[in-house]
């Protein structure tokens, strides 16, 4: 498996003729846009950005980075990118697991789907060949059956299954991917596309394969120098000893909770108050935790596998209890029932939902039920049991659940209440009130694919864990800010790693792994302004496709009314002054990327 | 004053709860605390000091504000009927 000939294996597959054919990427796109993200978003631009996310036209990518299902560390990546039923922009969301690793394993390096099936159909990807199957026995069901019948069938051992649910079945323009029962490509309904597409799986089979690099001595010594760095205990990574790997992602509600940050009631509130421990990282370890599972080649494992103790759903095991659901459908929706919350991501592994735009839906939901704009009984808040049986009734699109399948921001609009969506672009937002944590705030009004945490995580610097510091509540200097960590990512998103290597590595350990793993010498300044040309061109897709001018804003509840509790309280998040920044910054027209700068960083 | 501080996090299993009172005396300050806390539990020191000064690695809250962007920083005064919690610095996802 030699790394430097990462991009020659591109399966391009028509699903209406039943046909498929290997084709490298273009040189020239490998070399500029480096894999995964950024060479996705380049093949879903050359697919044109009028296209109906929602029609067989559409194109569909799943793509390995040039590291995935390599020795390096945190490497256990590959991304799905699409144009967004969610959004209309371009999108692209990122597995951890197994998965990518099978499929570099298997011979390929990525699979672009085109055009759509007949009937359902899953395909297998094994030994260099993919062949077409049928999924008429499999259509229909939860992602949990799906997955379990389907690995049988292709011999149990060293299988993954990627598949979609009911949710991505009945087209919800939140529905996710999940592979391995709990690693999801949430965000933007990439599940709806697969739906639209007929395909309800795709089943890689392969055993381990050994990277070859041209230098192996320096191959090792880089992947030791960033295991070094990950180890290191005044890292949040570090194995059994940081926070993150401790606690996982949940490791920060309390933290955010006290310094107001964490939104409640559907955004109405900056805290969750006393209530907040209920639902954190700490009380998952201290009460329901049984396990500590990670992806290919990662040393943090900070999943956290469970089981439900008591309550309606006692003996549940399911993973994992994150920062993001936890709040989306925890103080978000007024609930602290954390053995529920198991249950509702549960539910989204299985129906193929992604749990963020959930929380959100069903918020607005309640605020709608609470204003009395909801005809009918509606959701109270807090009200867990009618959360599970919304949220099936959602994924299956009945009654007031078909409304709520198509989002937040469709579905308070649908309500007559569009002010009562937390969504930027259509997406919904997560997890950090950008009230009390500005630069997130700017972030979500930014990112490319409606609002996100991930595409330029500040937190890291708003919460201290980064060289770089910056006080949440300061706006001043998070453009500048902001553009770093969001050229980073995309150039992380890209090799594909996992976003938390962040937390111990840099541009730096980046451009290395890079360089001996392609045979190609890069430089750090390189690596960002790679970042730099992806985030560019995500921006340049979404301008053709009518985004422009006053895209890039924020829900009015987060400009104009104060944070009412914790750190934040009497703040709102000043994004006017923000945005003249980072515009500033990226020398985009008021978020339009101008010629000169297309032509300078050589796009597309 | 005896002080109700909580603890986050990594520092749980240190000090065998999610929080603790300290014996601080009136005027004590955020560096005092960290003092207070690495004296009873001296293996926090790694974590909690960092070249003689409070470490970077861990934020004490007051009310809310992590006592590193307050204008007093370290030197920062504690009064009675603050919420004070003490947390290293974490993120997530």
């Amino acid at each position: 498996m030699r790394l430097d000939r990462f991009g020659e294996t591109i399966a391009h597959v028509d699903l209406a003729a039943r046909t498929w054919k290997m084709k490298p990427a273009p040189e020239e796109w490998v070399r500029k846009y480096v894999g995964a993200r950024g060479l996705g978003v380049r093949y879903v631009l050359e697919n044109g950005a009028g296209v109906d996310p929602l029609s067989p036209e559409n194109v569909l990518c799943f793509l390995n980075g040039p590291l995935s299902g390599s020795e390096a560390n945190m490497s256990g990546r590959w991304a799905c990118v699409t144009k967004s039923p969610l959004t209309g922009t371009v999108t692209d969301s990122h597995q951890g697991g197994w998965t990518a690793a099978r499929l570099r394993w298997a011979g390929f390096d990525g699979l672009i789907f085109e055009g759509a099936a007949q009937t359902p159909t899953y395909v297998l990807v094994q030994d260099g060949q993919l062949s077409f199957h049928d999924a008429s026995d499999v259509w229909g069901l939860g992602i949990h059956e799906t997955v379990r019948i389907l690995k049988e069938r292709h011999g149990g051992k060293d299988v993954s299954v990627n598949a979609i649910g009911p949710a991505g079945e009945k087209l919800s323009r939140f529905a996710a991917w999940v592979n391995e029962d709990d690693r999801a490509f949430g965000r933007g309904g990439t599940g709806a596309v697969g739906g639209v597409k007929k395909l309800k799986a795709i089943v890689i089979v392969a055993g381990h394969r050994k990277s070859e690099v041209s230098d192996p001595e320096a191959w090792k010594q880089v992947r030791r120098e960033t295991l070094d760095m990950i180890r290191d205990e005044a890292n949040i990574t570090s194995p059994k000893k940081g926070g993150l790997s401790v606690y996982g992602t949940n490791v920060i509600t309390n933290i955010t909770n006290r310094i107001g940050a964490l939104g409640t009631r559907n955004s109405q509130s900056t805290s969750f108050g006393e209530r907040a421990e209920a639902i954190s990282g700490e009380t998952v370890v201290e009460t329901i935790l049984t396990g500590n599972p990670t992806c290919h080649a990662c040393p943090v494992a900070c999943k956290k596998e469970v089981e439900v103790k008591d309550g309606p759903w006692k003996g549940l095991k399911m993973e994992s209890v994150e920062y993001e659901p936890a709040w989306s459908l925890g103080s978000n929706c007024e609930n602290d029932d954390l053995g529920s919350i198991a249950k509702l991501i549960d539910q989204c592994n299985d129906l193929g939902l992604d749990p963020i735009e959930l929380g959100n839906v069903l918020s607005a939901y309640m605020e709608a039920t609470e204003r009395g704009w909801v005809k009918g009984e509606g959701l109270a808040w807090g009200d867990a049991e009618g959360m599970v049986r919304m949220t099936d009734a959602l994924a299956l699109r009945e009654g007031d659940g078909d409304l709520l399948a198509e989002g937040a921001a469709r579905a308070a609009a649908g309500l007559g209440h569009p002010e009562i969506a937390m969504a930027v672009k259509g997406q919904a937002v997560p997890a950090y009130d950008p009230r009390g944590m500005k630069g997130m705030g700017l972030g979500y009004a930014t990112s490319n694919r409606g609002a996100c945490h991930l595409r330029g995580y500040v937190a890291a610097a708003e919460l201290g864990v980064v060289p770089i510091e910056a006080d949440p509540l300061e706006w001043k200097g998070k453009g500048a800010l902001l553009k770093t960590f969001q050229d980073l990512h995309a150039f992380g998103d890209s090799m594909d790693l996992c976003k938390f290597s962040a937390f111990a590595e840099g541009a730096d350990e980046y451009a290395k792994q890079y360089a001996v793993a392609l045979g190609r010498a890069v430089s750090a300044d390189e690596v960002m302004l790679a970042g730099e040309r992806v985030y560019n061109l995500e921006r340049y897709y979404n301008n053709l496709a009518g985004f422009g001018s006053g895209s890039d804003t924020l829900p009015d509840r987060f400009l104009e009314e104060p944070s009412d509790a914790g750190g934040s309280k009497g703040h709102v998040c000043e994004l006017g002054p923000m945005l003249d920044e980072y515009y500033a910054e990226r020398g985009w027209e008021e978020g339009v990327v101008p010629e000169a700068k297309l032509a300078q960083l050589q796009i597309p | 004053m005896p002080l109700h501080v909580k603890v986050y996090a990594t520092l749980r299993p240190v000090v065998g709860g999610r929080s603790v009172e300290l014996p601080l005396e009136e005027g004590a300050t955020v560096r005092d605390l960290v003092d207070c806390m690495v004296a009873r539990w001296p293996e926090l020191e790694v974590m909690m000091i960092e070249d003689g000064e409070v470490s970077r690695r861990v934020h004490v809250f007051v009310d809310g504000r992590s006592a590193r962007h307050l204008p007093d920083g370290a030197e920062t005064v504690l009064l009675e009927g603050q919420e004070i919690a003490v947390s290293p610095a974490v993120a997530g996802g």
